[in-house]
Parts: structure tokens; C-alpha cells; sequence
């Protein structure tokens, strides 16, 4: 098709009524929201340009209703080890299970969204492209894939998309059938426009910053408080706090050292803002986690045959970038380039994501959040967590922080305030439960809270350990479980937990709890998965099939969240 | 002469404490369950102490740790009975073993009155730490609390041939005197339930309240006088005959410890109250132990000696 066609201003379809075809669905499958802003302004501009259309994110789309359907623009992202995210797991699972829905007369295309710097780059767009072909759907152009600096690439597609629709749907859909079909997205009273954004946050003041694990802890874990002051800013518990962090100086003055860089040069930025280089380091530009196309770029530039070597071997370039720093690189292989080369070799920075441990209903104008120290040697240099050193260790209460909310779209809260809830976290997995609790605690629900967390040690990082206490002791925590790996010679976890009390567990789903894991999403979380499928097909007298379809539906129903990392 | 009767007027929290602990186990077997805390709660913080153990916490940090949301560093102090102090080598590296590997210190501290204290074992070791002692031939039952504590005697065996004799009727003295509730084992060593026979006569010399204070014996061989027989309740002196021991000279009364700036608990030193035989000496102890149990002041926690 031709990507330059513009949308005709004012394509008003009203001429074509005579056929009632079902409006075009943009599907969205979201992890940090970037694939659900870009599906959202996909809907905007159909809607402006005149084709009916509905907006679902994935995790509200039953998978079944895929059989109806005629035309499906997904848009999908990727995280982990190429897994789709967590909302779009169940219509995944369905593609590719033994009943797959009849999509023989439907209409596709794909964009995916990912992160370059990992292995299974956009596999989640990659796997719902292939399949809907395999099973005989029509793919009505290329998928298209974004990198993290996904917006001019999403775009273009966006637009691409728009005029190929308006051109060949305009004619035979209900113009103004939209209003019916506006997504419950947009009216979802739980997710509130937010005034601060990613591109334009609200800077707001550190009021603490209190490390929560013990001076004998192996591990640095921060309570940070920030001041919203009058921004109006307003989230709910299992939203992320966006944060926009800075480099530490000490690193882009070793970066600059090792390429015989001078930090009062200008770079230009693919943006097109000119700026020195020193100071684009810090405030513009992603050097704390290495990607392929680094190495790619710089091994080109040295025509180092170890560095070239790796560029060509794409496996042992995942494990290499893993372990090693782009400092690291630089280090071992200095060489001097000018500050647009090494400016070139680098990507923007981005945000990171936190989930925030706090609740309005508690808090007012405050937002909290958990985080811990990303810190790791290499070549006898200490390394820090680009957001989590600057956080942890160069910001105090005073200090000025960049930030805004990604709202969530399915970490949330029971409607119903008496309906009982099991919370699954370790490690700072814990953030998002303090808030829940802090709501239903403000607001006197009823319901059962049942804490099940898991740390190192319990003395030393058993994190906000005085606030459970008092919630346990006025009963707002009704029961609660916990993991600690290193108090004894074999390790627990979690998982442990669950399945040491799966009658309590079992009993409490009958009672129609909600399951809520939060944490590391390759171990702790696919773990948990485990034993509570374990769980349901013992206690439930359940076959491993039956006992998956099970979970399956609490998935489906929302009673089975997940926001792992 | 009229009828001496233990001091009348409302009695203090500990004597409830004490009368409601259903023989000293109160809730103390929940606590061990309790993962939000590490120490203990309510009425149970106290009847530790009767299985020998102090709950103490690292008051250096307890500051620090309540900024970062953490409880103090909640801990046990256990002191170990050991009547005469007389341990084996095997005992003694017994002892050393679990300080080092399981101890917030890694050490065995030695007390004035014979025995070693452990400082700093977090909940999830108290009952091994029980347990570990029980295997060894030792326990830390009424090392601490209002009962008969640590047994002291002449402590060496090298000065008097009488000493091995004495001690085995310093032991004989702990053992007569020690709570007859079974809640020690029950609560650290996987004991039996014992099936309700607690009565009002489970405890016939502590009785169900146990003692209105802390009490203290000592065996004394002279001419030494190590473990001064002037400074505790109830002390026995050796005296021998032909080489052997024969009966115990005895003084009833004394007592060091007292409460900073409370005159009535000025320290005391005890009165001779004359010669008993060997045969008498434990219906003798106990008889002075009931008499404290029945007459002593209940109205106030750590009252006067006597």
C-alpha cells in the first residue's frame, strides 16, 4: 500500500449505510501502556477520519469473540523472554490451544512493540501475526516492528493503517456507529486521564527517602516518598509510577574518558535537539543497559575482531550483553570517536516503571514507591541500576524527580469491597499491596486480605514489617504467610507457602477470592503458577487439564492478576 | 501471738499473670507460630522468663530499625541451669557449638552464679536451642522468674573432699524445687500433652501463683565461702563428720539484689537459723520456700526479700 496516503480531511462515510458490516477492532495489548497509547490514537484517528471502530485491550476480550469479528488491528508488545503481556496471555493461550477460534474470514494486521536489547525482540506481535495466518486469516499488510523509540515508527504504521481503512472501509461501514462502541477503556472511570505524561511529567519533590532493609540486609531497598503537591495528579493502587532518572555523572565522565571525548561538544540528537554531549549523557541517553546494536555499532567502529566476532553470533551476543556494561565495553576495547559517533551508538533514554505502594485514600498528595538497588561488579568496577542508583543512592528528601503515572489497566482492586483477596508477592513485589491495603483499610472494605510475601531474611528485609504488624493487630490483614529464603538450611519460597496452606487457599478461592502476584515474572511468578495449579487440582480433585482451565477462567474473569517484572 | 498472714491489699499484675498462665505455658506455643514478630506478646514476654529466657532487643538500632519499618531486633537471652556450675568438656562443647553457629554473638557469656547465659537467639532458635541443651543433659527451667534459681555451690572440687557430696545435694535441692508443670517440655521439646491433671495441687511447694519473687539457694563448703552463704534466701553449710557430710548448718534470709532508689529493697544478709541432718534437707527447703510462697508480698512485682 502506499504509506504516504494522507487521511482525506473530513472522509465523512455517511454515504454508506446500506451495509451494516461489524466496526473494525483495535486491539490492544499492553504491558506499560506505550502499546495501549498507540492503539488509542489509532482509534482517535479512525474516528476522525470516519471508520467505525472499536477499542479493547486484551485482557477485556473474550477470545471465543475472535470468530465474529472481521477486521482486527492488533497491537501488541513484548516483555520478558518474547512472552505477550500479562493481559494478553488468555486470548494467546487460546490461539495456540487445541481450539483455536475460526478466523478463516477475518482481517489482520499486526504492530509489535519491544525492546531490541532482548533476545525474542517483539515476539508477541511476531507470534500473533503468524498465527492468525496459520490458521487462515487475512494478513492485509506486513507487521511492523517498534524498537523502545517506538512513537515515530508506531506512527507511521498508525497512519499507514488509517488511510488504507478509510480507502477500503469508508464505503461500508456506519459512520457514526462509533459512539455505541467506544471502548470501555476510554470510559473506564478507573483509569483518569492524566494531566502529567510520560512525554511531559510533573516534577515532584522527594519528601523520603528511607531505606527499609536492615544494615545487615544483602540488599538496599528504598521507601521513597514524593510530594504532588497541587498537580491534580490522581492514580489508583496497581498503577506504575513513571520515572524519568539521570545518569550518574561518575559513569559518563568514565564513558567519555575511555572514547577520548570532550563533554563540552555538541551532539545532535535524533530528536533534532542540539546539546552538549556530557549533558546529553545524562539527561538523553540510555548507558546503563548495553543492546546488540551498541555492540553491532561499536565493534564496526574499532573493527575489534573479538567485538565483531560477537556481532555476528546473535546468541553469544545476548549473554555477552547481559553481563557486560557498555562501559565495560568501552573499557576493554577504548577507542576514540567524536561525540556524535558515540552519541550514534546509543539509544534514548526511558522511563522506568514502578508500581506504586501507596493509596490516595491514605496518603493525599503523596505517591510511594519500593525500589531496590540494581548493583552488580564487572572488571573491578561497582555498577548501579540506571533509575535505582540514582534513586537509592544520589537522590535525598528535598531532591527533584521527573515523574508520572502509567495507569494499569488490570491490577486492580475488587469492585466489590467484601470480596476476599490473596496477595502473592516478594522482594518489592510487596509495593502495590501496601496500596490495596491502604485503600481498603481508608475505605473500611470488608473483605479478607491475605498476605503471602517472601524475602531473603526476616529480620533484615521484611519489608514495612511495623505497618503489617498494625494491620494484622486491628484484623484488616486476616491471615498472612511468609517465605524466607535464607532463615534456614533449605530455601522457601513463596510457592512453598501456597502450597503448604492449598486447603486455606482453595477454601478462600470458593469464597470467590481474587489472586494478586506480584514480582519477578521468570522465577517467582512462573513458580507460583505452578503451585497454584498444583493446589486447584489437589484440593479442587481437578485433572492437570481441568485444573489449567480453571485458572484459565480465573484469568479471564479478572480474579487472577498478575504485574510481574 | 497472733496469725502471720501474707500482706493484705490488691495484688500486682504479675501475680495475674502467673495465676493465669495455666502452669506457666500461657499462649507461648502461638507466639512461636506468630511470623509478624519475633519476640513475644502480652503475658508471655514475662513467663519466658520461667523457662529461663529474657526477651531483649538491640537498643543500639532500635531507633534505626523503627525508621526503616522494622520491628527492634527481637532476641532471647537464655540462662542455662546447672546446679554448682559443674558441666563436662562434651557439655562445654556442646555449649560452645550452638553460641557459635546460632547466637547473634557467637558467645557463651559466664554468670556470677554459675552458669552460662546465651544472648541474642532470634525466635526461629529457641526451640532448637532447647532441644540442643535437652540432648546435651541441661535444660533452663527456673533459671529466671519468680521460682528457686541456680542452685550455687562451693565451686571447687579440687579444695574439699566434701565437695561431691555437696553438689549432689545442691542438685538434689534444684530438682525438689523446679516447677512440676510439664510446660517446658510440652512448649520446646515436642513433650506430651500432658492431659489436664493440672490441679491446684500440680505445684505443691511453688504453688499455682509460683513465688511472690525470684528466690536463691546456695550449698557452701568452709571455710569457703565463694558463693557467700550471708547474700541469698536459703543457704546450706556443709557440715562433715569423720570425712563425711553429715547435715547442713542453715541460714535463711539474705538477698543483694535490689530496685534502684526502693529502700525497702535494700539488700539483707540472711539469719542462722541452726543445724538440720542430711535427711531433713529438702523438706527443709521447701518448708522455707512455702513460707515465702504463702507469707511473702504480692502486691507489688520484685517485692523485699522478706
Amino acid at each position: 500500500m502506499d504509506a504516504s496516503g494522507a487521511v482525506p480531511a473530513g472522509v465523512a462515510a455517511a454515504q454508506a449505510t446500506q451495509e451494516q458490516a461489524s466496526p473494525v477492532l483495535v486491539l490492544s495489548a499492553s504491558q506499560t501502556g506505550n502499546a495501549r497509547r498507540v492503539a488509542q490514537s489509532l482509534q482517535d484517528k479512525l474516528k476522525a477520519a470516519g471508520v467505525a471502530s472499536v477499542l479493547k485491550s486484551a485482557g477485556d476480550y473474550k477470545s471465543r469473540q475472535l470468530a465474529a469479528e472481521r477486521l482486527v488491528l492488533v497491537v501488541a508488545s513484548t516483555q520478558g523472554d518474547g512472552e505477550p503481556p500479562e493481559e494478553a496471555l488468555s486470548l494467546h493461550k487460546a490461539l495456540f490451544g487445541k481450539k483455536p477460534p475460526e478466523v478463516k474470514s477475518l482481517q489482520y494486521a499486526v504492530l509489535g512493540l519491544g525492546d531490541s536489547s532482548y533476545p525474542d525482540f517483539c515476539q508477541a506481535g511476531k507470534d500473533f501475526d503468524s498465527r492468525l495466518e496459520q490458521l487462515g486469516a487475512q494478513r492485509l499488510f506486513d507487521r511492523v516492528d517498534c524498537d523502545l523509540d517506538y512513537q515515530a515508527t508506531a506512527d507511521e504504521w498508525v497512519e499507514k493503517t488509517v488511510a488504507w481503512l478509510v480507502e477500503h472501509e469508508s464505503r461500508n461501514t456506519a459512520a457514526n456507529a462509533a459512539p455505541a462502541s467506544v471502548s470501555a477503556l476510554v470510559n473506564d472511570p478507573q483509569v483518569h486521564a492524566q494531566i502529567y505524561t510520560r512525554e511531559k511529567p510533573f516534577t515532584a519533590t522527594i519528601l523520603t527517602n528511607q531505606k527499609i532493609t536492615s544494615r545487615n540486609s544483602l540488599k538496599d531497598v528504598r521507601h521513597l516518598e514524593f510530594d504532588l503537591g497541587d498537580s491534580g495528579i490522581r492514580y489508583q493502587p496497581g498503577d506504575a509510577l513513571g520515572v524519568w532518572f539521570r545518569n550518574d555523572p561518575a559513569l559518563v565522565d568514565s564513558i567519555l574518558a575511555s572514547t577520548g571525548v570532550d563533554g563540552a561538544e555538541d551532539v545532535t540528537l535524533a530528536d533534532g535537539k542540539t546539546l552538549g554531549v556530557r549533558y546529553a549523557l545524562i539527561h538523553h541517553l540510555e548507558i546503563t543497559q548495553n543492546t546488540p546494536a551498541f555492540v553491532k555499532g561499536y565493534a564496526q567502529l574499532t573493527q575489534d575482531q573479538a567485538l565483531l566476532d560477537l556481532a555476528a553470533d546473535s546468541k553469544a551476543l545476548q549473554d555477552y550483553i547481559a553481563e557486560t556494561p557498555i562501559d565495560v565495553v568501552l573499557r576493554r576495547v577504548p577507542q576514540t570517536l567524536t561525540a556524535q559517533q558515540l552519541c550514534d551508538l546509543l539509544r534514548p533514554l526511558t522511563p522506568r516503571m514502578y508500581s506504586i505502594a501507596s493509596a490516595q485514600e491514605e496518603v493525599g498528595d503523596e505517591v510511594h514507591i519500593t525500589v531496590a538497588l540494581v548493583e552488580y561488579e564487572q572488571d573491578a568496577v561497582q555498577y548501579q541500576g540506571g533509575a535505582s542508583g540514582y534513586l537509592n543512592r544520589r537522590l535525598e528528601a528535598g531532591d527533584e524527580v521527573a515523574i508520572f503515572i502509567e495507569p494499569s489497566a488490570h491490577f486492580r482492586l475488587p469492585q466489590d469491597p467484601q470480596t476476599p483477596i490473596i496477595m502473592i508477592g516478594a522482594g518489592t513485589g510487596i509495593a502495590p499491596f501496601r496500596a490495596f491495603l491502604q485503600k481498603r483499610d481508608a475505605e473500611d472494605q470488608e473483605g479478607g486480605n491475605w498476605l503471602i510475601f517472601g524475602n531473603q531474611s526476616f529480620k533484615d528485609d521484611f519489608l514495612y514489617q511495623l505497618e503489617w504488624q498494625q494491620l494484622a493487630k486491628s484484623e484488616r490483614l486476616s491471615h498472612y504467610s511468609f517465605a524466607w529464603s535464607r532463615d534456614q538450611q533449605e530455601k522457601i519460597y513463596v510457592q512453598h507457602k501456597l502450597l503448604q496452606e492449598g486447603k486455606q487457599l482453595w477454601q478462600w478461592l470458593q469464597k470467590g477470592a481474587h489472586l494478586y502476584v506480584c514480582g519477578d515474572a521468570s522465577r517467582m511468578a512462573k513458580d507460583v503458577e505452578a503451585a497454584l495449579l498444583e493446589v486447584i487440582a489437589s484440593e479442587g480433585g481437578l485433572s492437570v487439564d481441568d485444573a489449567d482451565a480453571y485458572l484459565d477462567e480465573l484469568r479471564e474473569s479478572h480474579r487472577y492478576q498478575r504485574d510481574v517484572y | 501471738m497472733s496469725e502471720i498472714k501474707a500482706p493484705a491489699g490488691k495484688l500486682s499484675d504479675n501475680e495475674r499473670q502467673k495465676g493465669n498462665s495455666k502452669y506457666l505455658r500461657g499462649t507461648i506455643a502461638e507466639d512461636l507460630q506468630d511470623p509478624l514478630t519475633g519476640g513475644f506478646r502480652g503475658d508471655n514476654f514475662n513467663l519466658i522468663r520461667f523457662h529461663g529466657m529474657y526477651e531483649q532487643d538491640d537498643r543500639d538500632i532500635r531507633g534505626e530499625r523503627v525508621e526503616q519499618k522494622l520491628e527492634p531486633l527481637k532476641n532471647v537471652m537464655l540462662r542455662c541451669r546447672m546446679p554448682g556450675g559443674v558441666i563436662t568438656p562434651a557439655q562445654w562443647l556442646g555449649i560452645e557449638e550452638f553460641a557459635a553457629s546460632h547466637t547473634m554473638y557467637g558467645s557463651v557469656r559466664i554468670t556470677n552464679r554459675q552458669t552460662f547465659q546465651y544472648h541474642g537467639v532470634l525466635k526461629q532458635n529457641i526451640r532448637p536451642v532447647h532441644q540442643w541443651l535437652h540432648q546435651l543433659g541441661l535444660d533452663s527451667i527456673a533459671t529466671a522468674g519468680d521460682v528457686n534459681r541456680n542452685v550455687l555451690c562451693t565451686s571447687n572440687p579440687v579444695e574439699s573432699e566434701l565437695h561431691v557430696q555437696a553438689w549432689e545435694w545442691a542438685k538434689k535441692i534444684s530438682e525438689h524445687l523446679l516447677p512440676k508443670t510439664q510446660a517446658y517440655a510440652e512448649i520446646w521439646l515436642d513433650g506430651e500433652k500432658v492431659q489436664s491433671t493440672d490441679t491446684d495441687t500440680l505445684e505443691p511447694i511453688l504453688g499455682k501463683s509460683y513465688l511472690p519473687r525470684k528466690f536463691k539457694t546456695t550449698v557452701i563448703i568452709p571455710p569457703q565461702n565463694d558463693v557467700d552463704l550471708h547474700a541469698n534466701d536459703l543457704n546450706f553449710v556443709a557440715i562433715e563428720q569423720d570425712g563425711n557430710l553429715i547435715g547442713f548448718n542453715v541460714l535463711i534470709g539474705g538477698g543483694l539484689s535490689m530496685e534502684h532508689g526502693n529502700t525497702a529493697t535494700f539488700p539483707t544478709t540472711a539469719y542462722e537459723f541452726g543445724f538440720i541432718p542430711l535427711e531433713k534437707t529438702l523438706e527443709t527447703a521447701a518448708a522455707v520456700v512455702t513460707t515465702q510462697r504463702d507469707l511473702g508480698d504480692r502486691r507489688v512485682p520484685n517485692p523485699p526479700h522478706w
